[in-house]
């Protein structure tokens, strides 16, 4: 090598040094660029992606308790504010809409709130049974529900008590608003989150 | 018989009476439990917000986001008793609420100073230490190169010229 490759090699090395230690300063000012967003699902009584139902049977009978385990993930870079909205609705009552982000307009019965760490992800028991059912012409009403052993009076109904869904609606809290929203932003677009599980109901042991 | 016409008089009025005094007074109840349970759940909102401007600062904001959890937990008895009509119950697990994210509002405001003032500290040693490497480096370089060239001179001055033995 001569002396002008030398003085190339030279300069080349002292420019990696240079750059590595003005790395920290680089890093400061240079946002990292990472999706938000949150997931969340339902499983079944064992914590698995099965059993959701007694006996596997999506025929609930009055009184049978269901136990569900329903779990939110953070991934927003930052702790959220979350609540779980749950519905129950029939085959013909508006469900949320995923393209859109509108939740259902159907109102919610119970809530679950949590405060999230980024990263965090949260489960909680959904364990719930029918305690009182109404039947009127073809039409079954559940009128109340236990659940994690607190009882709750509602109004949700189906024809012949076949198509009901559990859905759970992940709602969070936006500081510009001050108040909870159904949906997120996630590089300029909105996201939203729900689940929904379908069930009868039958009276016949 | 005018006796008793009177007697039953008296206790319709009576029964008129009260039963307007129960309904107001179960009234106020309920809306004072509500508005108790309003204040709490606008606090713990507050908290949070508080809680997230601390954890962008850098704070570590564990221990906080642990109590505000507890204070959701209160939250959520509050208004399943107010539901269940326990006004009494609802109002107490609210006041209890109310207390803790009061306490996170505080205590959040507090980590998150510390924290900006501990950011600025980092911001300026980082920007400090990197000048002060990158002079260093650009020093060292420029002395480095001055001491290789002499010592490439010297080892070319060095060398003597040899004839190569010819082929024919």
């Amino acid at each position: 090598m001569n002396l002008e490759e030398y003085r190339i090699l030279f300069m080349v090395c002292t420019l990696i040094l240079i750059l590595a230690a003005a790395a920290p300063v680089i890093g400061m000012v240079m946002p990292r660029n990472v999706e938000p967003f949150f997931a969340m699902g339902v499983l079944g009584e064992n914590g698995m992606a099965e059993h959701y139902y007694p006996d596997d049977n999506s025929n609930i009978r009055v009184g049978s308790l269901v136990r569900w385990h329903v779990g939110v993930y953070n991934h927003m870079g930052s702790i959220q504010y979350v609540a779980v909205r749950v519905k129950i609705l029939n085959s013909t009552l508006p469900g949320p809409d995923s393209s859109s982000c509108v939740p259902s307009s159907v109102p919610a019965f119970l809530e679950f709130r949590q405060i999230l760490a980024s990263n965090e992800t949260w489960w909680f028991p959904f364990y719930w049974s029918i305690s009182k059912t109404r039947y009127l012409g073809d039409v079954v009403t559940i009128t109340e529900l236990v659940v994690n052993n607190a009882t709750l009076g509602l109004a949700a109904h189906a024809v012949s008590g076949f198509n009901f869904r559990m859905v759970f609606e992940l709602w969070v809290y936006d500081e510009a608003s001050k108040g909870f929203g159904f949906a997120w932003k996630s590089d300029g677009d909105n996201q939203c989150a729900w689940a929904q599980i379908w069930f009868n109901v039958t009276f016949l042991e | 018989m005018a006796s008793s016409k009177l007697f039953l008089a008296f206790l319709a009025l009576f029964v008129f009476t009260f039963s307007n005094f129960v309904s107001g007074t179960l009234a106020s109840d309920s809306d004072s439990a509500a508005s108790v349970i309003e204040r709490a759940e606008d606090v713990m909102a507050w908290a949070y917000e508080a809680v997230l401007e601390a954890e962008r600062a850098g704070a570590d904001v564990e221990d906080l986001t642990g109590q505000l959890n507890w204070a959701g937990e209160l939250l959520a008895g509050a208004r399943f008793q107010y539901r269940m009509g326990n006004f009494g119950s609802a109002v107490g697990l609210a006041d209890h609420c109310y207390e803790t994210s009061s306490g996170v509002l505080v205590e959040a405001g507090r980590l998150r100073n510390l924290a900006v003032e501990e950011g600025v500290r980092r911001f300026w040693l980082t920007i400090v230490g990197s000048m002060v490497s990158v002079a260093i480096i650009v020093y060292g370089s420029f002395l480095g190169w001055r001491v290789f060239v002499r010592h490439y001179y010297r080892k070319i001055l060095r060398m003597r010229p040899e004839v190569a033995p010819s082929e024919s």
